[in-house]
C-alpha cells in the first residue's frame, strides 16, 4: 500500500535543473540592466527635446530662432541614433561572460570617451544659432541676460564632463579587476 | 551601483543555501522551462543588487525570500497584466472536487498537479503556498509577505484543505 504524498515533501525534493549564476555573470547582468536603464532614460529625453524644439519652430517668429529649433531637433535626433548604435545593451552569450563583460564595460568607455563628439557637438550649430538669433532679435538687452544661456550651457557642459570622467573611472576599475580575475 | 566585497559575500552565501528554495519558487511563477531560466536569473540579480542595502533588520532567509516574492510577482504582473484567471485559495477550495486517485499515483504526476495548482493562484496566495510548501511556520510567512499572523493562518488552513482534497483525498492501492 502506497501512502499519499506529502505535497512539502514533493516539493523540497525536486531536483535542482539549473546551474548556479557565477558572480561574474551577476556582475554582468547587473551592468547590461544599468545601461538599458540608462539608455532608457536618454531616449525619453531626446524625444521631449524633438517634441519641445519641434514645437519652438512653429512658435518662435524669428527666422533664425526657427533655424535653430530645427537643428537642435535634428541634433536630438541623431543622439538617440548614435546612443542605440554605440551604446546600446547586447544580449548576453551564453558562454564566457567575462569576456563579454569585458567586452562590453570597453565598448561603454569607448562610448564615453567619444561621447563629446557624437552626444555634445551636434547640439552645438543649433544653441549657438539660437544664442546669436536671441542676441540679434534683442541688441539693447542688458550684459547679463545676454549671457544667461552661453553661462548656462558651459555650466551644463562642465558638470557633463566631470560625470563622463567620473563614470569612465569606474568602467576603467571595473575592467581592471576582470584583467586581474582572468590573470588569476 | 558598483558591488563591494561585503555584497558579493553575502550574495554567496545567500546563494549557496538558498538557490535551491529560489529555483523551486521560479518553477511556482513560470511554467515554461526557457523563460524560467530567466526569470531565475531576474532573481539571482535581484538579490545580489538588494544586498547592497542588507542591514542586517531581518534575517537573511526573510531578506532573500522578499526579494525574490517580488520579483517573480512583478513578473508574473508584467507577463499576465490581466490577472483576472487567477483566483484566491478561497475560490479554488470551492472548485475542488474529489480527485482521480490513480492520476496521483506518480510523483511526477502528483508534482504537476500541485504545480499546476500553484499557478492558479493570485500572488498573495501563491506566496503563502510557495513559502509553507518551503516549510516557513506562520510567523515566518508572515515576516515575509506583510499578511498578519491570523491571515497568513486562514490562508495556510485552506491550503491544507486543498492538498488534503487533491492528494490524500482516496489513498491508491
Amino acid at each position: 500500500m502506497t501512502g499519499p504524498p506529502d505535497p512539502k515533501a514533493l516539493w523540497r525534493d525536486q531536483p535542482t535543473e539549473t546551474p548556479p549564476m557565477t558572480l561574474e555573470q551577476i556582475h554582468a547582468r547587473g551592468f547590461q540592466d544599468r545601461v538599458k536603464r540608462r539608455n532608457m532614460i536618454e531616449y525619453v529625453a531626446c524625444v521631449v527635446v524633438i517634441a519641445t524644439f519641434s514645437a519652438y519652430v512653429f512658435v518662435l517668429p524669428d527666422p533664425i530662432l526657427k533655424a535653430a529649433s530645427v537643428l537642435c531637433a535634428l541634433a536630438a535626433a541623431y543622439v538617440a541614433f548614435q546612443l542605440h548604435r554605440r551604446g546600446s545593451a547586447r544580449p548576453a552569450p551564453a558562454a564566457d561572460a567575462l569576456a563579454f563583460h569585458r567586452a562590453e564595460l570597453v565598448r561603454q568607455n569607448e562610448a564615453m570617451r567619444t561621447a563629446w563628439a557624437w552626444y555634445l557637438a551636434p547640439f552645438v550649430p543649433g544653441l549657438a544659432l539660437f544664442v546669436v538669433g536671441l542676441l540679434l532679435g534683442h541688441p539693447d538687452a542688458p550684459l547679463p541676460w545676454k549671457l544667461t544661456l552661453p553661462v548656462l550651457i558651459l555650466l551644463y557642459g562642465g558638470v557633463w564632463f566631470w560625470n563622463i570622467r567620473r563614470v569612465r573611472r569606474r568602467l576603467e576599475a571595473q575592467i581592471a579587476e576582470i584583467d586581474a580575475l582572468r590573470r588569476d | 551601483m558598483p558591488s563591494d566585497a561585503s555584497q558579493d559575500q553575502r550574495y554567496r552565501e545567500a546563494a549557496e543555501t538558498y538557490g535551491p528554495a529560489m529555483e523551486r519558487l521560479a518553477r511556482g511563477y513560470e511554467r515554461d522551462a526557457h523563460l524560467r531560466r530567466d526569470l531565475l536569473q531576474d532573481l539571482h540579480v535581484a538579490l545580489w543588487r538588494s544586498l547592497a542595502d542588507f542591514d542586517g533588520r531581518c534575517s537573511l532567509r526573510t531578506w532573500v525570500y522578499r526579494v525574490a516574492h517580488n520579483t517573480a510577482t512583478s513578473y508574473v504582473l508584467r507577463r499576465r497584466r490581466d490577472t483576472a484567471g487567477l483566483a484566491g485559495i478561497d475560490e479554488i477550495a470551492e472548485l475542488s472536487g474529489p480527485d482521480d486517485p490513480e492520476a496521483a499515483a506518480g510523483a511526477r504526476q502528483a508534482l504537476d498537479r500541485l504545480l499546476a495548482l500553484i499557478h492558479e493562484l493570485k500572488p498573495p496566495d501563491r506566496q503563502v503556498a510557495l513559502l509553507y510548501l518551503e516549510d516557513l511556520d506562520a510567523a515566518a510567512i508572515g515576516e515575509v509577505t506583510g499578511l498578519s499572523p491570523g491571515a497568513v493562518a486562514v490562508r495556510i488552513h485552506r491550503l491544507k484543505a486543498i492538498l488534503a482534497t487533491r492528494f490524500h483525498a482516496r489513498r491508491p492501492s
